[in-house]
């Protein structure tokens, strides 16, 4: 997995790319979430537009960081969630922890209302 | 599992590494391809492949790397046959917990089984102590 970092507005946005499968990902997911809360940001878009697949342990990563974001009084969405992933969040419920949007723009107009 | 010798078969030898999860999934999806499995059917194979071969490497084999897992994927009108067999002590898949309960959800860990089971028709468990585990899933093309 690769993680390109930008900023829109206040929203700090992570675009994952390749696959996120566990090994080495878990720390540097991590450690990425764990540097822009540190940075004082309260609101992060994961962009999954580019990642090409997940399996069980790539989710278990998101849920960490989702956890720590929570954890921190800050909030973490979801944009371009592929077809195949949407369907892996639906059957395990976690579509009902994550807020997540077909875009990038419906994502970053989501945070703005809040 | 008693496939006709006719069916198409394929067989891909791996070692316990994560990253060969790349090369499962791209034999899973041409597989498919060549198949003529539609967009839907061959997600919910290359999901479970994925997550038969991530329990095989990290559960069965403990990602010992000079342990194997073996992918079997065989194909006849209508009807995809899958074997994932590692040479782990085995586990029960019935203490499997539902990871959709409130009390699991944000657990980060225990899906890769009910990804399986959700996803193809049929997942049999063949434990065979000290040789390893084999699953075996069947999906039926609609």
């Amino acid at each position: 997995m690769n993680i390109k970092q930008r900023e829109a507005g206040n929203v700090v946005v992570l675009e994952l790319s390749g696959k996120l499968m566990g090994g080495d990902d878990a720390a540097v997911f991590q450690n990425r979430i764990k540097d822009i809360l540190g940075q004082g940001h309260k609101k992060i878009l994961i962009n999954l537009g580019s990642l090409s697949w997940i399996n069980s342990t790539g989710l278990g990563i998101l849920i960490s960081g989702y956890t720590s974001v929570k954890n921190a009084g800050a909030v973490l969405k979801l944009a371009n969630v592929a077809e195949r992933i949407q369907s892996i969040l639906m059957i395990t419920k976690l579509a009902t922890v994550f807020d997540s949007y077909s875009t990038e723009e419906e994502a970053l107009a989501s945070f703005e209302k809040e | 599992m008693g496939a006709p010798e006719s069916w198409d078969r394929v067989e891909l030898t791996v070692p316990s590494v994560l990253d060969y999860l790349s090369l499962v999934n791209a034999v899973s999806e041409e597989f498919g391809l060549q198949m003529g499995a539609d967009e839907d059917t061959r997600n919910a194979i290359n999901s479970s492949v994925v997550e038969a071969c991530t329990n095989a490497m990290e559960h069965g084999n403990g990602l010992d790397r000079e342990k194997r897992v073996i992918l079997t994927l065989r194909a006849a009108p209508g009807r995809f046959e899958i074997d994932v067999s590692d040479e782990g002590e085995g586990f029960d898949p019935e203490e499997v917990q539902d990871p959709r309960k409130p009390e699991n959800l944000l657990r980060e860990r225990g899906r890769g089984i009910f990804i399986l089971r959700n996803f193809m028709d049929e997942v049999r468990f063949r434990i065979e102590p000290s040789r390893g585990t084999t699953v075996h899933m069947v999906k039926e093309l609609k």
